[in-house]
């Protein structure tokens, strides 16, 4: 806010963030020095009404009728700010995470606590990385632009990559160990699992393949039977768990937003 | 404890190294096997094929690293088809490593089929996940003002393609190649306002959820996994990796399958022994 | 869709109505019946054993930021981190999201004051991974190897990684129970996990295990708002299959 004000249209980008900074202090410190002055008893009904009112603005946003012509109405732009200003705030705890890694690998690697060549290598890939890609970024050149690739993409990316390879070899000893023909509703699964299995894969199309692909036998083909399971009782079970989630999240939604919700963030109801 | 038994209790490490081999072996040698087109992926083909020509597709890039031996031979099919038919399409990315990857899938494509990158495909960057939803939101009424410029910098209004691209109505088609699962967004904000077609290409442990939309007709064609993306290859008639992978899919399909009939095999056999002990008690 | 039609306002205007009726009279102290939900039982064993195998727990909040799934996974972590305090064994919070992080943070000291034992709280047990996705999944794997853990929570919503995560844990012995409302997640945690929390149970879980009025109540305004839908449905596959698909009924409910 003040930013635009301190700062010329044109300046250099530097200039605006440090002024968007100086605007997060000075309007922060703010916002702090009156919240102290508020006594203790009515802490929580403050925080209680600037929920309702940051809830109250997307509400109205998503009900109120819009103008055919620009899709929008008198709430819809301060709405795109207020995301804007989440964002921002999601900017800044990303430092607090940062601090808290650096914290715990510090500390078990001055106490040289077991394992402490595991917090070695997390600053030496930490400071690489950093190092390269602020090297990429401020004096960008074609040997930057190798090193900051052969780091991402063949590092990152790669180990990522191999991460959920593992999910693979997983499946088959999770599935090996969880489908037994314990009850009815057990070896139903397995056999619905089965059919999907084998009708997603040509093998599956070559062991029916000796019937007909049009008329009433064609139903039986393992393809078919697959496509059939997808579509139909798995797109049933679909929409009625996807009905009560969202009413579950409508619900917790409406909590929140009214402050009714107990648990992490109330004992007492206001 | 006996044999049959035995085959409920194979280590873990055992049937990792069988389900290497047989991913392996079939990439290696790889095994040719006829591919059915389902009905999803058919549909997909002919809404790409009847995208009109003076529209530009959005090719939407969410998927990364991990998913690559999926959604890549996905984006590429469908990017060989639009280049087939000559018609236009930006690469919209929100995944850093997606948006790499499918940058070089459309040179190495273009390259081969004579394609100049500008006029027609161009790659509008990569944009942080936490813009989706507002990007989506305000892309439809001016594209210029919410994708501002390409990869490179360089602003819409000077690329020739997207000149002439104002706002939704010059976007013929959503091609949303992803590997997170974020269909309702593009439902929501693009199909039920604007009636834009959405092909839907996700990774197999997510596809079932779209089965729900396409039935309702809020997206017009499905490619599930690699498996949807072989059955695409097949329809272009041109085998490419995932026809080849089918092959490593299959073995891989019966091996789990085999084991689970041997852990089953185990389980009852182990029923027996202790029914037959419960009446004769242990020891005969 | 960016703003709502009729009868999407209609709709949630009624579905809230419903909800919110039934939370306000539930406060007027009526006795409201819940269902067993096995999983959720579940959990005061699972720290029990925790407790007796002398070795730590772990609760996974999930891979999304500070939405709705995550709120209740920290309601569901609040309940855990006490009766850990309670029993004085150490719960290791990893999470991908730095504002989560610092509510988890919150959260932890607060369980452990309220409990008496501010002392116990470890600040090194809750952390924050990394953003990647397979980062985040590989340091919980580490974790979980390291630490022998013993019982295994992972509330929230989660991706590809759950079955590393949950397979993981079956492999070092770690009694898990899982809840997620992201439905893809789900055979997964059905097949590598202990107990699973299902679809709207994983809502359900604060209102479960607290049993506060407000939250039965919000859970019975559920149950009467899905008994809208499903007469909605009723209704509508009755008009269709007598008047057709092209009916002004129907078509008033198509969205734009």
């Amino acid at each position: 806010m003040l930013a635009r004000f301190l700062v010329q249209p044109g300046a250099p980008q530097w200039q605006w963030i440090l002024a968007v900074l100086g605007d997060f202090l000075i309007l922060g410190g703010a916002l702090f020095a009156l919240l102290s002055l508020v006594p203790n008893r009515y802490r929580k009904t403050l925080v209680v009404i600037l929920t309702f009112l940051a809830g109250l603005i997307y509400s109205v946003e998503f009900f109120w009728p819009a103008d055919p012509e620009t899709g929008k109405n008198f709430l819809t732009d301060l709405r795109e700010r207020v995301g804007e200003a989440t964002n921002v705030v999601y900017a800044f705890a990303l430092g607090l995470g940062v601090y808290s890694l650096l914290r715990f690998h510090a500390v078990n690697l001055i106490r040289k606590r077991p394992g402490w060549h595991n917090n070695l290598a997390f600053f030496i890939a930490f400071a690489v990385m950093l190092g390269v890609g602020f090297w990429d970024y401020l004096r960008p050149s074609q040997m930057s632009a190798n090193a900051f690739n052969m780091l991402f993409m063949g590092v990152v990316a790669a180990l990522g990559a191999t991460m959920f390879s593992t999910i693979g070899f997983y499946i088959v000893s999770a599935a090996y160990r969880a489908f037994r023909i314990r009850s009815g509703e057990a070896t139903l699964m397995l056999a619905a699992a089965f059919i999907v299995m084998i009708g997603q894969v040509p093998v599956g199309t070559y062991l029916t393949s000796g019937l007909p692909s049009t008329g009433l036998a064609s139903l039986f083909r393992f393809e078919n039977i697959s496509y059939w399971i997808l579509n139909q009782p798995n797109m049933a079970a679909w929409r009625g768990m996807s009905f009560g989630i969202e009413i579950g999240a409508l619900a917790m939604a409406l909590r929140t937003w009214l402050s009714l919700e107990r648990g992490s963030f109330f004992e007492k109801e206001l | 404890m006996g044999i049959f038994e035995k085959l409920q209790h194979i280590d873990r490490r055992v049937m990792y190294v069988l389900l290497a081999l047989v991913l392996a072996a079939p990439l290696i040698w790889v095994w040719g096997q006829p591919i059915e087109v389902s009905p999803a992926v058919r549909k997909a083909y002919d809404t790409i094929e009847k995208m009109p020509s003076d529209k530009v597709a959005i090719i939407v890039i969410y998927w990364g690293s991990g998913t690559i031996a999926e959604n890549r031979p996905q984006t590429e099919a469908i990017m060989r088809h639009l280049f087939e038919l000559n018609k236009k399409f930006a690469i919209l990315a929100f995944s850093p490593e997606g948006s790499t990857f499918a940058l070089d899938s459309a040179k190495t494509l273009a390259a081969q089929m004579g394609k100049k990158y500008g006029t027609d495909w161009v790659h509008l960057g990569y944009k942080p996940p936490a813009n989706l939803v507002p990007l989506v939101q305000s892309f439809p009424r001016n594209v210029n003002r919410a994708l501002v410029a390409d990869k490179d910098g360089t602003p819409l209004s000077k690329i020739p393609m997207m000149r002439g691209v104002k706002d939704i109505h010059d976007i013929g088609l959503i091609a949303d190649t992803t590997s997170v699962g974020e269909l309702d967004v593009w439902i929501a904000y693009v199909y039920g306002p604007y009636r834009t077609p959405i092909v839907y290409a996700p990774t197999a442990v997510i596809a079932p959820e779209a089965f729900n939309p396409l039935d309702a007709g809020q997206i017009k064609g499905l490619l599930p996994g690699l498996q949807g993306a072989a059955a695409y290859e097949r329809l272009l008639g041109r085998a490419g990796f995932a026809t080849k992978a089918m092959g490593a899919l299959s073995t891989s399909h019966i091996l789990i399958i085999l084991l689970i009939i041997a852990g089953n095999v185990g389980y009852i056999s182990s029923l027996r022994r202790r029914r037959r002990e419960g009446e004769t008690g242990p020891g005969g | 869709m960016d703003h709502a039609t009729v009868p999407v306002a209609i709709l949630l205007g009624v579905l809230s109505f419903l909800i919110l009726y039934k939370i306000f009279s539930a406060r007027r102290g009526k006795e409201l019946y819940i269902r067993r939900i096995a999983g959720l039982s579940a959990i005061d064993e699972a720290v029990g054993r925790a407790t007796e195998m002398g070795r730590p727990m772990l609760f996974s909040p999930g891979l999304d930021g500070l939405g709705l799934p995550t709120l209740q996974a920290l309601s569901i972590l609040k309940h855990i981190t006490s009766v850990a305090a309670k029993y004085r064994t150490r719960i290791i919070v990893p999470t991908r999201d730095s504002v989560v992080y610092t509510i988890a943070e919150e959260i932890s000291k607060e369980a452990y004051s309220a409990q008496g034992v501010p002392e116990q709280y470890n600040p090194d047990d809750i952390r924050y991974l990394s953003d990647d996705q397979f980062a985040y999944a590989s340091g919980v794997v580490g974790i979980l190897n390291r630490e022998k853990v013993a019982s295994n929570f992972m509330f929230g919503y989660f991706y590809a990684e759950s079955l590393i995560l949950a397979e993981t844990g079956h492999q070092v012995g770690a009694v898990q129970i899982a809840g997620t409302p992201a439905i893809t997640q789900i055979p997964f945690f059905i097949t590598a996990a202990d107990y699973t929390i299902i679809g709207d149970e994983f809502y359900a879980a604060s209102a479960y295990l607290s049993r506060e009025p407000t939250l039965l109540g919000s859970l019975v305004g559920q149950d009467y708002a899905k008994a809208v839908i499903v007469f909605i449905i009723l209704a509508g596959a009755a008009i269709s299959s007598i008047f057709g698909m092209d009916h002004s009924w129907l078509n008033w409910f198509k969205s734009g």
